[in-house]
């Protein structure tokens, strides 16, 4: 959104600054063109919005600052518990603040002379969740858990076309904004065992 | 006539566990004594599911008969490897991993006859994620940050990638710093 503010809001500011001036230039020779003059109000309107537009998402954006997660041991092995801190800084009111542990299955196939990947959740525990949470410059949030991956659970794998992926999922809805995803890769071992 | 081959693992059990040693014995019957080329035996897993196969070879041994003029290679011969502590056997949604002994010997009109035991390794449960699911926590609801005073883990290091892993876990702790 932010892209398409910034693409297209100057594009517009700049059709509408050459309507004005020439309508300006027609007005000092003294002609009239009405056609120009009837589509420079609303054309104006929209450029004024669309800047207006521009400066809210971009502080919008900036309001979200990074997201941190912190495990207590890698690699971590299944039936093992770990600590796991999570923390988000920024100026901004969450609607809802979801912190989970997901296990992935990703697959790469050909269809045709298309290469298409499709992802799966095969499991999914949900650590934290909080609603209407404020974070603000000087307190920013932070969260710490228990962290347990599912005994006899699969470990990390990746293949060319083949992976099963351990990953912590931080999950943000805004009131008004549509919210994000954010992804922090865990690596699984299997447990080892001796000859 | 197309070669017979016997191939058995000689410790069979329900699980192999990584870290075991396989065992098994192969015999070629059904052709004359110097028509085969050679005898490949692989110990492999590969993928299965929705991805392209991928494929990854544990052990291989080949036996060439012109390295072995005075040896009869259809005689029963033992092969033996250790197990990996990974990949294990997985039977996922999209993505399932199978382990097996695959034999292929070569004849020297330019036949081929293959063979393959499959069998499984580790002990992934089979329902591992279903039954987890339903134990899906929420644990608690917040009105507002909470500023705890926690002491997070030092350390910081990079993403990591979800690696191919074929060999042994390395000791001691690790922390990651992942920011997004």
């Amino acid at each position: 959104r932010l892209l398409a503010a910034a693409l297209f809001s100057p594009l517009w500011g700049a059709a509408n600054a050459w309507m004005i001036v020439q309508a300006i230039q027609n007005a000092r020779v003294g002609s009239v063109d009405w056609l120009l003059l009837t589509a420079l109000a609303p054309f104006t309107a929209v450029s004024i919005w669309a800047v207006a537009y521009l400066f809210r998402q971009f502080l919008f954006y900036t309001a979200i600052g990074p997201t941190g997660v912190e495990v207590s041991a890698l690699p971590m092995i299944p039936g093992e518990t770990y600590q796991l801190f999570v923390s988000q800084v920024g100026r901004i009111q969450l609607k809802r603040l979801e912190i989970s542990l997901v296990c992935e299955e990703e697959a790469q196939f050909h269809q045709g002379t298309d290469i298409r990947k499709e992802t799966t959740e095969v499991f999914s525990k949900v650590l934290y969740e909080g609603v209407d949470v404020t974070i603000v410059p000087e307190q920013s949030f932070e969260k710490q858990f228990e962290l347990e991956i599912p005994n006899g659970a699969m470990h990390s794998f990746a293949s060319p076309s083949n992976a099963v992926s351990w990953r912590i999922c931080v999950a943000v809805d805004f009131p008004r904004e549509p919210g994000f995803r954010r992804k922090f890769p865990l690596v699984v071992y299997p447990k080892l065992q001796e000859a | 006539m197309e070669p017979l081959i016997s191939m058995t693992i000689l410790n069979p059990r329900p699980v192999h566990h990584p870290g075991e040693l396989l065992e098994g014995e192969v015999q070629i019957d059904a052709v004359g004594e110097r028509v085969i080329r050679s005898i490949e035996t692989t110990v492999l897993w590969f993928t299965e599911g929705k991805g392209d196969e991928d494929i990854g070879v544990h052990f291989f041994e080949s036996r060439q008969q012109e390295d072995f003029p005075d040896i009869d290679l259809r005689e029963l011969h033992r092969f033996s490897t250790l197990l990996p502590q990974s990949p294990l056997s997985y039977d996922g949604k999209i993505v399932k991993i199978r382990w097996c002994v695959r034999t292929r010997v070569f004849l020297r009109d330019g036949r081929q006859a293959l063979f393959e035991e499959a069998f499984v390794l580790g002990d992934v449960q089979s329902d591992w994620s279903g039954n987890l699911q339903a134990e899906t926590k929420k644990p608690e609801t917040s009105d507002s940050a909470d500023a705890t005073e926690t002491q997070p883990p030092a350390e910081a290091a990079s993403e990591s990638s979800g690696p191919l892993l074929n060999g042994h876990p390395t000791d001691g702790s690790t922390t990651i710093n992942a920011s997004s």
